[in-house]
């Protein structure tokens, strides 16, 4: 066991911690993967309703996608700002 | 001069190769279009520009109805760019959107293009008016939404690429030398630069676009 007066706060442990901090921060991840999902699966919805509308709906759902990403990104660089530490 | 050259970042190296390559380029081309006789049908690769930029226009006139020709220059120039940059490292150029000073330089013309274009069009006292929308309570409110959008356009763009970048660059060091070229030139390229690239560069277009529109007409349709 560990007793907390061991624990020495020296920068490997603050290097150890800031990993540790990129990874929880991408388990926002769940939520970008989520929202293109459900966008994939409306699209599929209108394409099977309106076939002759395909060309839009894609076009749309590609944009609809990247913008749902876009949280997911911010992530992606606040675990790189992280690992940088 | 050239110590200055040789002392930049590699991508922002390659955002000057990609400006000039496209000045060039599309001078040579504006030269070849503008003596096109109106009145023979178009024929060869010139036929394929006027087309694209004549459907860039019709997109464009969606959104801000009769004054688009105001606004289609710096829109499909910003649009040219941002898909010649996002797949310059087909050509082994650094990806210059990886390198979040040209990523934020991308948030400063947007910022700048629509708040100029917002006092221009609509006037200092009507702009004010609008940023008062819809109580003047909001005004603190509006302007940090002002600042953030643009500021947000261009971080998505730089951890979009950033992310393309890292995990190419990934592949490359696990894998020994035939093996990283494959993956890379089927699986990798393909999908960060030529699929994820020209995706996000369009989406900035577009969001440009709707922001552009909103400010300027803030009632939001335009007729005609």
């Amino acid at each position: 066991m560990i007793l907390l007066s061991e624990i020495v706060f020296n920068e490997s442990f603050v290097s150890g911690l800031a990993a540790l901090g990129a990874g929880i921060a991408m388990i926002a991840g769940f939520g970008a993967a989520i929202g293109q999902g459900f966008a994939a699966g409306k699209a599929v919805e209108a394409v099977g309703r309106q076939p002759e509308a395909q060309g839009k709906i894609t076009t749309t759902m590609l944009v609809g996608q990247a913008m749902a990403e876009t949280t997911g990104l911010y992530a992606l660089i606040i675990a790189f700002v992280l690992i940088g530490q | 001069m050239i110590d200055f050259y040789q002392q930049m970042s590699p991508s922002i190296k390659a955002s000057i190769v990609v400006t000039i390559v496209l000045m060039v380029v599309l001078a040579v081309l504006g030269k070849k279009v503008e003596k096109l006789d109106p009145e023979k049908p178009i024929k060869g690769p010139l036929f394929l520009v006027v087309f694209l930029v004549d459907t860039l226009n019709g997109l464009i006139e969606q959104f801000h109805g009769n004054q688009w020709r105001r606004f289609s220059p710096i829109l499909i120039a910003i649009l040219l760019f941002l898909i010649a940059a996002n797949t310059a490292s087909l050509f082994g150029l650094e990806t210059p959107l990886a390198n979040i000073n040209v990523a934020v330089a991308f948030s400063i013309i947007a910022f700048l293009v629509i708040q100029i274009s917002g006092l221009i069009v609509r006037k200092p006292w009507q702009r004010l008016k609008d940023l008062m929308e819809p109580s003047p309570l909001l005004l603190p409110v509006n302007i940090i939404s002002e600042i953030s959008t643009p500021f947000a356009m261009g971080l998505r763009l730089f951890g979009n690429l950033l992310s393309g970048s890292v995990i190419a660059t990934i592949v490359f060091n696990l894998l020994n030398n035939v093996g990283a070229l494959f993956a890379t030139t089927i699986i990798v390229h393909p999908i960060f630069n030529i699929g994820f690239g020209v995706i996000q560069a369009f989406v900035y277009f577009m969001l440009l676009t709707i922001f552009l529109a909103m400010a300027v007409d803030a009632s939001g349709v335009s007729d005609s």
